[in-house]
């Protein structure tokens, strides 16, 4: 997933959505029916918003306050009772619209038996991707939602974070126009919690739109633009974050330590007009960002036979050529604004932070000297090499009888013709 | 050259190198190789098959060149897929795969791997992957992915292993179990009827299952969302489903009849020679069988009628029954022979106008079922009397034999009784102490050669899974909108009613379900109710008896030819109709269906 040593997403620039409706729901209403048609539940009542392009759209609510029903309505996959909702100017039941949409699902609703790779081909070919570009794109989406590790096993062994991961890796393999995610971070680690957020604002930046539903509130807070929050069917509030958040009756001043002279002096110049609603405290960091700090020192030692983490955004999720640098933050995001980018040949040069490379030796392995076997190799068994080990009927007629009186019979029937 | 090496690696940290190209050594030992790459199932699995093939071709004496042919083609299966036997194998070790370094030789790849600290490039860790190819075109690509999805989830869940053991078990098992009589009909019976109708009835079962199974379990356990809301039309999904379990029933049909011909030959040798002789000039045929021609008895039954209508004591009597039984009566004069006597119509059976040519040096057969109007014990048996064929240029056949009632029996006569024009004239005559009653269709029939057995068994399997694709198709749309449980349960009800054909075409001759009179089994009085259950029983009874005229496993048991013909008829009344129009239903039903509706 995307560089862990990035810049928080909500302290990284993005260029202003644009005025082009992506999604658009209008009076939009739905009614689940019992067997005999009878009404049981409104799940969405009369809703109207509007999702732009570039914008990362939060839904919120409780559960079963109809964000979900709202999705699957989106996606094509439930009908609307009364309203309408396009997708791009289309019905979300249009084929080639959906070319355009990668979707996470609260669940995995993965095959159990496909591993990571067959998976992403699998989902590959349903958007017509050609075996090499599908072959690359798997690569690039295994490696950055850091399932290396875990490429023979098989979905269905995966634990909840790790089915997410590749829950997000199919979301992406047609490098989509309009994201949505639901719950994306549900049973993610907060270091994946963190890529997760960091991997969404690096699709906005590109200009993707992102639909995020998620009960962790924090997280929206971080990335979206605007929300609607939902309850019992129907949209309580809806609009620009900043501005459902903003408390214009208060200010908050921040400062190095100062000297306690100082800091009486100007908390006397405050309570002088404000009285005695003046706080005063130190700020903290939030658990988040303490927990990545630590993780980021432990982990030139960590090792994992698990998911793995700190891995780049892949290269046609980027939309950039392949490239080296990893290490700044900005380089990255840089990257990722960039305009998409035919497939290129299997990632060449790039080399991300782990693998240590004695640059001398590999060079001299290049020129065609490739070094045969040597002692400090551990245990090699090439599986070719003579010295190693590799790896209604019809009836039987009756036994013969007498015919010769039968013969007379035919005979005369013939009139004595023999 | 450089090639690629898959780098497997243990926890341990051992590495093996696997080539990824094409193995001239697995190419010249075949399931040696493999059983040399420790695969021992595998391996046994490959050796039997092919050795099942050789034997084939043995006992059917076909040159030598095909039996190298034969080990060539295994040799390039094995040869070809070297890298995925390698793969099995180090999996089976211990070993995980772990990237792939394209080197000169395996040792070279594993130094490149360890020269930078074990942890791949990521150029390295690009893997092919079996998938669809790009040779598919566009279009079909996302059809094809779903069946292979479908067959990879046949495999994954053990369901081809347990299939294909109840298969083999089945052809082996059954003939060992039920000992035939020594006869060849006994034997074919046996091992053709018998192990046929296993194959077929396992594969019927099989193919509803899974196709419930794969759509409906999809459904609810909402794997099918994720593929839904990518870019492929629903249809295309419910099509892929169908192509991935027909693609499994191909190859299990395969497997199970070459076992079938191959145990068909290796066993044909316990009979007698007169019996063995039957059997290769009778049952191991295809002879292509001829109804002779049925003469029209529509004025006869008119003018019948009109004579019994002047009856004053029929007058109050319905008049269709009456003309039904005229027609009965007068289609029984021409069906029984009293003894001692010709029928009185000769039998015409209309070869073509190639056929002399065809014939004339070969033997064709005639085939009689006849009835007794009366119980004449089990060992009866009638003499017959016949006058065959001659023409101009010579005279007619006569002929005298002895078989009983209520079974099938053949003789062979020359070709050359065939006319010039293609007509062939039988003239019966019923030489016994009883009457006999000759069937007007299939009392007589000429059955003439057509081609080589294998063929025969080939298009008889072609018909075999043309059922199958029609066993796929209700089960696939059963599951386009109910439950996996519950469609199942469907499909097999619409399997009993297709065997009900019996109690459908009563119907439709009574006129109806309701008000039927006992004395003469029509309905007296017409109503909405009776006239609608004869459109929908009549109809159901018309598909089922089109569908149901396809059974090619007693053509086979008995040496008569499944034609081209037979197998294109099959292919579009079965699968192009039938199958079609309920793909077609089932198709529309998923495409509307709300599949993200809460249960």
């Amino acid at each position: 997933m995307a560089n862990t040593t990035s810049l928080p997403a909500s302290s990284t620039s993005r260029p202003a959505p644009s005025d082009e409706v992506v999604v658009r729901a209008t009076g939009l209403t739905k009614v689940f029916k019992d067997f005999w048609g009878r009404p049981k539940a409104r799940a969405v009542d009369n809703v109207d918003f509007e999702i732009r392009r570039g914008e990362i759209f939060g839904l919120l609510g409780p559960n079963g306050s109809g964000k979900s029903t709202t999705i699957k309505m989106m996606l094509g996959l439930l009908y609307p009772t009364k309203g309408h909702i396009t997708v791009f100017n289309q019905s979300p039941r249009d084929v080639q619209t959906k070319a355009r949409i990668g979707y996470l699902p609260e669940e995995s609703y993965l095959y159990k038996y496909l591993n990571p790779g067959e998976t992403l081909d699998f989902f590959g070919s349903l958007f017509q991707l050609d075996a090499g570009e599908r072959r690359q794109r798997t690569e690039q989406l295994i490696e950055m939602v850091g399932l290396n590790q875990a490429r023979s096993r098989t979905v269905g062994e995966f634990s909840k974070g790790m089915q997410r991961r590749i829950g997000i890796a199919q979301a992406l393999i047609n490098d989509p126009d309009l994201i949505i995610l639901d719950e994306p971070t549900a049973g993610l680690d907060p270091l994946g919690c963190r890529e997760v957020k960091d991997l969404i604002v690096a699709l906005a930046r590109r200009g993707k739109t992102v639909i995020l539903s998620s009960h962790l509130l924090a997280d929206v807070e971080d990335l979206c633009d605007r929300v609607v929050i939902y309850y019992g069917g129907r949209i309580h509030a809806q609009g620009p974050l900043h501005e459902l958040l903003a408390r214009p009756d208060q200010v908050r001043i921040t400062s190095p330590i100062v000297s306690r002279e100082t800091t009486e002096k100007v908390l006397a110049a405050l309570r002088a007009e404000a009285g005695d609603k003046v706080r005063l405290d130190n700020p903290t960091q939030n658990l988040e960002s303490y927990f990545l700090d630590v993780v980021e020192r432990a982990r030139a030692e960590a090792k994992t036979s698990g998911a793995t983490s700190g891995n780049q955004v892949a290269q046609f999720i980027r939309g950039g050529s392949a490239e080296t640098s990893t290490s700044q933050t900005e380089a990255v995001l840089d990257r990722l604004t960039r305009p998409t980018a035919p497939a290129a040949e299997p990632v060449a040069t790039t080399v991300p932070a782990a693998p240590v490379v004695n640059e001398s030796k590999l060079a001299s392995l290049t020129k065609h000297t490739e070094p045969a076997p040597t002692a400090a190799t551990p245990s090699i068994q090439p599986a070719e090499t003579g010295t190693t080990k590799p790896a209604e009927a019809p009836a039987t007629p009756k036994a013969p009888v007498d015919l010769s009186k039968a013969n007379d019979k035919l005979s005369g029937l013939l009139g004595g013709k023999k | 050259m450089k090639r690629r090496y898959e780098i497997y690696s243990d926890a341990v940290g051992n590495h093996l190198a696997v080539p990824t190209s094409f193995s001239f050594l697995a190419f010249l030992l075949g399931p040696i190789w493999v059983f040399l790459q420790r695969l021992w199932i595998e391996a046994s699995a490959i050796l039997i098959a092919e050795a099942l093939l050789l034997g084939v071709l043995y006992a059917n004496g076909i040159p030598w060149m095909f039996f190298a042919g034969i080990a060539a083609v295994f040799g390039l299966g094995v040869g070809l897929s070297a890298r995925h036997f390698r793969e099995l194998a180090a999996e089976r070790r211990g070993f995980e795969y772990t990237c792939t370094i394209p080197a000169r030789d395996g040792a070279t790849a594993i130094a490149m791997l360890a020269q930078v600290g074990g942890v791949p490039l990521p150029e390295w860790r690009a893997r092919y992957l079996t998938g669809v190819p790009d040779i598919t075109p566009k279009k079909f690509r996302a059809v094809v992915s779903v069946a292979l999805l479908t067959l990879k989830a046949a495999f994954r869940y053990r369901f081809v292993v347990v299939l294909l053991a109840l298969l083999i078990g089945a052809v082996f098992v059954l003939p060992s179990i039920i000992k035939h009589d020594g006869t060849a009909t006994g034997f074919s019976q046996i091992l053709l009827a018998y192990t046929l109708t296993a194959i077929t009835g396992l594969l019927g079962f099989s193919s509803l299952w899974l196709a419930c199974g794969t759509l409906a379990r999809d459904i609810e356990d909402m794997s099918l969302f994720l593929v839904t809301v990518k870019p492929i039309p629903r249809w295309q999904i419910w099509l892929g489903k169908w192509v991935g379990i027909m693609a499994l029933n191909v190859g299990m049909v395969a497997i199970a009849g070459t076992i079938v011909y191959g145990l068909l030959h290796a066993r044909a040798s316990q009979l007698k020679p007169a019996q063995l002789e039957k059997l290769r000039s009778e049952i191991l045929v295809a002879r292509e069988s001829l109804e002779a021609e049925v003469p029209s008895i529509d004025a006869e039954v008119e003018q019948e009628f009109e004579k019994r209508r002047r009856d004053p004591s029929l007058s109050d009597m319905d008049p269709n029954f009456v003309k039904k039984q005229v027609r009965a009566q007068l289609e029984g004069r021409l069906q029984a022979v009293p003894p001692g006597q010709f029928r009185p119509l000769p039998y015409v059976f209309n070869l073509g106008p190639e056929a002399r040519k065809r014939f004339k040096d070969s033997l064709i057969f005639v085939r009689i079922k006849f009835f007794t109007p009366e119980y004449v014990g089990l060992d009866a048996s009638f003499d017959h009397g016949w006058e065959i064929g001659g023409g101009k240029e010579r005279g007619a056949l006569r002929m005298v034999n002895n078989f009983g009632p209520d079974v099938t029996s053949e003789f062979a006569i020359p070709g050359d009784q065939i006319e010039e024009d293609g007509r062939l004239v039988v003239r019966y005559a019923n030489l016994g102490a009883l009457t006999v009653v000759v069937p007007l269709r299939e009392g007589i029939q000429i059955l003439t050669p057509e081609a080589p057995f294998a063929v025969n068994f080939a298009r008889g399997l072609g018909v075999i899974l043309c059922w199958l694709g029609l066993l796929t198709a209700i089960g696939l749309f059963a599951a386009s909108f109910l439950s996996f449980p519950v469609a199942a349960f469907v499909s097999l009800a619409m399997l009993v009613v297709g065997l009900s054909s019996g109690t459908l075409k009563q119907v439709v001759e009574q006129g109806g379900i309701i008000g039927v009179n006992s004395e003469t089994g029509t309905i007296t009085e017409p109503t909405l109710i009776n006239k609608a259950s004869v459109v929908v029983y009549g109809s159901a009874y018309w598909v089922l008896n089109q569908v149901s005229s396809f059974s090619p496993v007693d053509a086979l048991a008995t040496g008569r030819s499944v034609t081209w013909l037979d197998l294109g008829r099959a292919l579009f009344v079965v699968i192009g109709i039938t199958a079609g129009g309920i793909g077609i239903a089932g198709m529309i039903i998923l495409t509307r269906r709300e599949i993200a509706l809460p249960t």
